[in-house]
């Protein structure tokens, strides 16, 4: 089936020149530290805490509603340090999401109701299903669907999923439209 | 993604007769038709471990029991093991010696569970825990190759053929290497020809005549099912099974394989990885030469009342193709049409076979009109998305199936009438063959130099939402 439109209203989202649509609902801390590279999607309600260390994310990326994308932390015997998240292109999270992850490859697809653990590595071309939990320190190796609670491999991805994820998120994007009523 | 892991509206017939969404199917570039798994065969390119990702060799990894040597798995939830250091102090003379043990970041399982001993390592050198019985199996295997060695002996000894002495073969399932170095070096005494060879005697197994009496509150004692542990974390070390859950042991991960498949018939690669991750060598799949059919939309389904069905074809391929529509045949639907016979390079020794194809078995609930004619598909163009200008000439088309084109996508008109007695709320599967132009640009004839363009037929069946 081809992906039907989303519509948004224009006065809740800022558009920036690259193409990034962020709603003026999303909790954005430390914007300083925050790079979106472009084309990027942040719904209403989404919380990304640059504050805490510093959050990198490709073009073509989708963070649904609820989601917190939130850098990991690890204790030493010294003491409590942050570190920086990387996320790359054409990764799509959905919603009501918590990611701690201190990796995320690209062409890489969160679903629903997802907890990703802290410092979890997710190489590129991997999926994880809906309502999964991920435990900390996990690693999600490309071509694998993680699914359950923990999370373990129940499926393998198809060949081209590279290709599925880039038709993906950019029809996604172009589907992402400002409804009529407010233009 | 999800959208293609969870929705199964447009399906593809492979050759050997299973249903596929397209984006599972390979494309043999030299028979010129769909494989799936099943009919492609499947060899292992390289094994590695799914958390460290130490690639092993195929030798290493059978040593190992496809195992890795580091990654441990918590033997009550599954999940990966992490290593947690802290500090001890047995003498307030002494630094502080740094000991590590096994957590689970998921269910808090501790190495000290079951009593692993702690390690003065990060890396570990964590305590295989061996079968009880492996002695007497090591024994067995022992026995068994040493009477299939004598097997072999003595029938070369009955035959009066010589072969030449060439034991090749028998090198690796024998364990033979030692013996053939020896004999190279000219060792004497060594029994090559079976003369002496004698099988190592094991002792038989024997029955037990006292067998220990159950306990006696074996009836009436309250079981406390939280320290059971469950058949999976049983099965999970098939040669240890303990029943309390404190006994289990932390589990060697398990390695995983890359594929690389083969058709099956023509033997060429259809999918070759390569080293690194997400790349590969070879990848012929249908997904980069068949045109895609998605459904744009569906008018809601009557029973018995035609409606219509837009549905949109992308053409994946760097050249322009035509599409040509038929109807589905249920009687023909059985029939392979393999739609080009192997000769010049392509030509093996011996073909292979397939396995048997499966039967098709389709309940079509309603009939389609499809377009007539040829529609052409212009070719995929990368730098079409930044051109805005990027005008398509639609002089040819006929208005009455297409209902627009832009680039290398168009979108056809269809019309679909279910059987009268259709159920409600089920879906309503409908096919068609689609015939898309490929051009073959392998030169698979002699003297063939020039691309051909061949017409392969693909079975569609779609399966449309009723409610």
């Amino acid at each position: 089936m081809e992906l039907q439109d989303t519509f948004y209203s224009k006065f809740e989202y800022v558009e920036t020149t690259t193409g990034n649509k962020v709603s003026r609902q999303a909790q954005i801390y430390g914007s300083q530290n925050i790079i979106l590279n472009g084309k990027v999607i942040l719904q209403s309600g989404v919380m990304i805490r640059g504050d805490l260390a510093s959050v990198k994310m490709g073009r073509y990326c989708f963070v649904g509603r609820g989601s917190v994308v939130r850098p990991p932390c690890k204790k030493f015997s010294g003491g409590f340090t942050y570190f920086a998240l990387q996320i790359g292109d054409h990764v799509h999270i959905g919603e009501q999401s918590v990611v701690q992850a201190a990796i995320i490859g690209s062409y890489v697809h969160i679903g629903k109701n997802v907890v990703i653990g802290k410092r979890c590595i997710l190489k590129d071309c991997c999926m994880v299903g809906d309502n999964t939990i991920l435990a900390p320190d996990t690693v999600v190796p490309s071509f694998a669907y993680y699914s359950g609670s923990p999370g373990m491999q129940i499926g393998q991805l198809p060949v081209c999923t590279q290709d599925l994820s880039i038709d993906y998120t950019k029809s996604f994007y172009d589907h992402f439209v400002p409804s009529i009523d407010n233009l | 993604m999800a959208s293609y892991m969870l929705q199964k509206t447009v399906t593809s017939i492979c050759t050997c007769g299973l249903q596929k969404l397209l984006p599972d199917l390979f494309f043999c570039r030299h028979c010129l038709t769909l494989r799936c798994d099943f009919c492609v065969s499947h060899e292992i390119d390289t094994t590695y471990c799914p958390h460290c990702f130490e690639n092993l060799s195929s030798t290493e990894a059978k040593h190992k029991k496809n195992r890795c040597a580091s990654c441990l798995e918590c033997p009550r939830c599954f999940n990966t093991l992490s290593i947690r250091s802290y500090s001890r102090t047995s003498d307030s003379k002494k630094t502080p010696q740094k000991m590590y043990y096994l957590l689970c970041l998921f269910c808090n399982w501790r190495s000290h569970e079951p009593n692993v001993p702690d390690q003065p390592t990060s890396s570990g050198n964590w305590p295989v825990y061996k079968n009880p019985n492996e002695a007497r199996i090591v024994d067995l295997i022992n026995y068994y190759k040493s009477i299939s060695l004598k097997e072999v002996f003595d029938k070369q000894k009955r035959s009066t053929k010589n072969y030449g002495r060439n034991y090749m073969h028998f090198l690796e399932k024998f364990g033979l290497n030692a013996m053939m170095a020896r004999k190279r070096a000219g060792l004497p005494n060594f029994p090559m020809d079976g003369t002496g060879y004698c099988t190592p005697q094991i002792s038989s197994s024997e029955a037990v005549e006292n067998v220990l009496e159950l306990p006696e509150d074996i009836f009436e004692k309250v079981v406390d099912i939280k320290q059971i542990s469950t058949l999976e974390q049983r099965f999970a070390t098939p040669e240890l099974q303990s029943e309390n859950v404190d006994d289990l042991f932390p589990i060697r991960k398990h390695l995983r394989v890359k594929h690389s498949l083969r058709c099956r018939v023509c033997e060429h690669n259809v999918v070759k990885p390569e080293y690194n991750a997400v790349k590969f060598k070879i990848k012929h799949l249908a997904y980069y030469h068949v045109p895609e059919i998605k459904i744009i939309k569906c008018e809601p389904l009557l029973a018995g009342k035609s409606s219509s069905l837009v549905l949109k074809l992308c053409n994946p391929a760097q050249t322009p193709t035509a599409v040509r529509f038929e109807k589905l045949n249920l009687k023909a639907i059985n029939i392979v049409r393999e739609p080009r016979q192997l000769e010049g390079e392509d030509l093996i020794a011996i073909p292979k076979q397939l396995p048997e194809p499966i039967p098709i078995v389709l309940k079509l609930q309603g009939d389609i009109v499809v377009p007539e004619g040829e529609i052409k598909i212009a070719a995929r163009d990368d730098t079409a998305e930044y051109d805005d200008t990027n005008e398509v000439n639609t002089d040819y088309d006929d208005p009455k199936y297409v209902y627009w084109r832009k680039g290398n996508k168009v979108a056809l008109k269809f019309e679909v009438k279910p059987y009268e007695n259709i159920a409600k709320n089920e879906n309503v599967q409908v096919g068609f063959i689609m015939n898309f132009m490929y051009l073959d640009t392998m030169s698979h004839v002699m003297n063939q130099k020039q691309p051909q363009s061949v017409l392969v037929p693909i079975k569609i069946v779609l399966n449309l939402p009723n409610s």
